[in-house]
């Protein structure tokens, strides 16, 4: 179905002190996470910004991720709610985790993002990659997610009506 | 058991219709709620010297409802919070009785849920203009923003985890449907879904469709409580509290921000299950009826599995079997609930289990006000037949749960 088309002249980011530098970091096309200069705990998003781990917000550092990952879970958006979206219906908003990222319980770091591809393609397990959209005058980048060409075995796709109900 | 395990009991309950538009403010409808929750527990507006409401920035407040009802107040508290909020506020009931703050106390919940501010999101004339951004933009720059979206992530993954498809959520939506068909104050009072209904209906957004998804209304409900000792010479018989969970939550309140990384789908009653049952004196296997929140069909089944009722994956393929209906192993949702009788931010549910374990479900049985039921459901009898103890559970922000058991006894065994 190509990419969904998204209006970034509707959604206005205008980040507080907490998240600004990550929106920064967007500008140079990188994909950054936490990291926790105490535990060595990551994650996203980067509005959270103390260590659900150990408590501590004092110091946390950036870590860039090469932005490869796996759909941990997702939806399709059928309904225009957004205005920015209202021309992108149907897509795909998946939950991914990020290859190169793991939290000190060694599960992988979670991002959100849009997928390229619909559900007739994506599911739960397939293998996703970064790009990025420029999406307003200052040089802000939203990342964006296609499918990876390598694909593992056990996609699970949702299906609709099972077979027989 | 809790320390004011059978202190308190709810003593009246009173809700306006669940009307599509209501062309009235939420001030006119809390007061018809409150008025008729006094009424029905036998007591004067006088009587009343406390209250409580919730709220998420839609609604008139404690003080608006008993200055036009020309109440003198010794507690008045409004708290921020949806659904799970009406379990929490009986126990801070509990606990504001027993501590003398006041002896008559009433919570209400009033929303212009279909016409003011819908959960939903979407504003009354299509698509919202603008989207600002103050944060990371988690959920808006995936254009994830509603509840059935963000509830969608976890029942997607909840159904490839256990294989659980559509036709376990539909079970739900049928389930709570036929109960909401024997509920005359039901908006599905006497109108049957089928299975082909279910699968006919738009898309909400997958994996939910229409009738995965709650009935948006305009609606006020109100409860009166009072400590044990003034609750045994009213209207009705008492109701009483013994315990439950408020608004416990998960340990990442963000889908990727924890340090666990338990499942999406966990929520509040993964943590709070042992608490709610032994601060209230129960097992589980006593509860003879019981409520889950149902803002979408995959809820319930969460909040059964999180609470211990069945094993995780099990709780669809349970209400596909028909355990949960009305004459079932356990009588879930027995007036429909968000469903089928319509979105109230949960205070309904504990009204209708207040109305369930008095005996006195209002129905079509002539006689229902004083007790006396057919249990003929074609004649559209709706009353449970056992009805001890109940257990309403309730569930906010996607991590948020709360629950209450209540029972006609003042100590449940
Ligand atoms: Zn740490």
């Amino acid at each position: 179905m190509g990419s969904p088309k998204i209006n970034w002249s509707k959604f206005t980011i205008n980040p507080d002190y907490d998240a600004a530098p990550w929106w920064d970091f967007t500008k140079e096309g990188k994909l950054m996470v936490r990291s926790c200069d105490v535990c060595g705990h990551r994650w996203w998003p980067p509005g959270a910004i103390g260590c659900s781990s150990c408590g501590n917000f004092e110091k946390t550092s950036w870590v860039e991720s090469s932005g490869k990952g796996a759909i941990y879970s997702f939806i399709v958006v059928t309904q225009p709610i957004l205005g920015a979206f209202a021309e992108a219906t149907p897509y795909l908003s998946a939950v991914i985790d990020l290859d190169d990222m793991r939290g000190v319980t060694g599960l992988p770091v979670r991002v959100m993002g849009v997928i390229d591809e619909g559900d007739d393609q994506a599911g739960i397990n397939s293998k996703v990659e970064l790009y990025w959209e420029k999406i307003s005058a200052d040089g802000k980048q939203m990342p964006r997610w296609r499918l990876s060409t390598q694909q593992p075995a056990n996609v699970w796709k949702f299906e609709g009506r099972p077979k027989g109900s | 058991m809790g320390a004011l395990t059978g202190k308190a009991a709810i003593v009246g309950v009173g809700q306006t219709e669940f009307y599509r538009d209501a062309k009235r403010t939420t001030l006119s409808l809390g007061l018809e709620a409150i008025k008729k929750a006094v009424a029905d527990a036998g007591l004067r507006l006088s009587d009343i010297d406390g209250m409580t409401s919730y709220q998420t920035g839609d609604s008139h407040s404690s003080n608006d409802m008993a200055q036009s009802l020309g109440m003198r107040l010794n507690y008045a508290v409004d708290i921020m919070g949806g659904g799970s909020s009406s379990e929490a506020l009986v126990a801070h009931a509990a606990g504001l009785l027993a501590g003398g703050y006041c002896r008559a106390i009433v919570i209400f919940r009033s929303m212009r849920g279909r016409t003011g501010r819908r959960m939903g999101g979407q504003a009354l004339s299509g698509p919202q203009p603008n989207t600002v951004v103050t944060s990371d933009g988690q959920g808006p720059m995936v254009g994830v923003t509603t509840p059935a979206q963000n509830f969608g992530m976890a029942a997607m993954r909840y159904m490839h985890d256990y294989g659980v498809s559509t036709r376990q959520l539909a079970a739900v939506a049928l389930t709570h449907r036929y109960h909401a068909n024997l509920n005359p104050k039901a908006v599905f009072y006497k109108q049957p879904l089928t299975l082909e209904d279910y699968y006919n209906a738009r898309w909400v957004s997958k994996p939910f469709r229409l009738y995965d998804c709650c009935l948006e209304r305009d609606v006020s409900c109100a409860m009166v409580l009072m400590r044990r000792e003034d609750s045994y010479d009213l209207r009705h018989p008492p109701v009483f509290v013994l315990g439950g969970t408020a608004r416990t939550m998960s340990e990442s309140p963000s889908y990727n921000a924890g340090r666990l990384h338990t499942p999406i789908y966990w929520h509040g009653s993964n943590w709070g299950r042992n608490r709610a049952f032994g601060m209230s004196g129960v097992t589980r296997s006593d509860i003879n009826v019981a409520s889950f929140y149902d803002a979408f069909t995959i809820t319930p089944l969460l909040q059964m599995e999180g609470y211990g009722f069945v094993k995780p994956g099990e709780a669809g393929f349970w209400y596909q079997e028909g355990r949960g209906l009305i004459d079932g192993d356990l009588p879930v949702n027995t007036s429909g609930s968000h469903l089928s009788e319509g979105y109230s931010h949960g205070i309904q549910m504990v009204i209708e289990m207040t109305r369930q374990l008095r005996g006195r479900a209002d129905d079509a049985c002539p006689n229902w006000e004083e007790g006396i039921h057919t249990y003929d459901r074609k004649a559209g009898c709706r009353q449970v037949k056992k009805h001890d103890v109940g257990f309403c559970s309730a569930w906010g922000s996607p991590t948020q749960s709360s629950s209450l058991v209540l029972s006609q006894f003042a100590t449940a065994n």
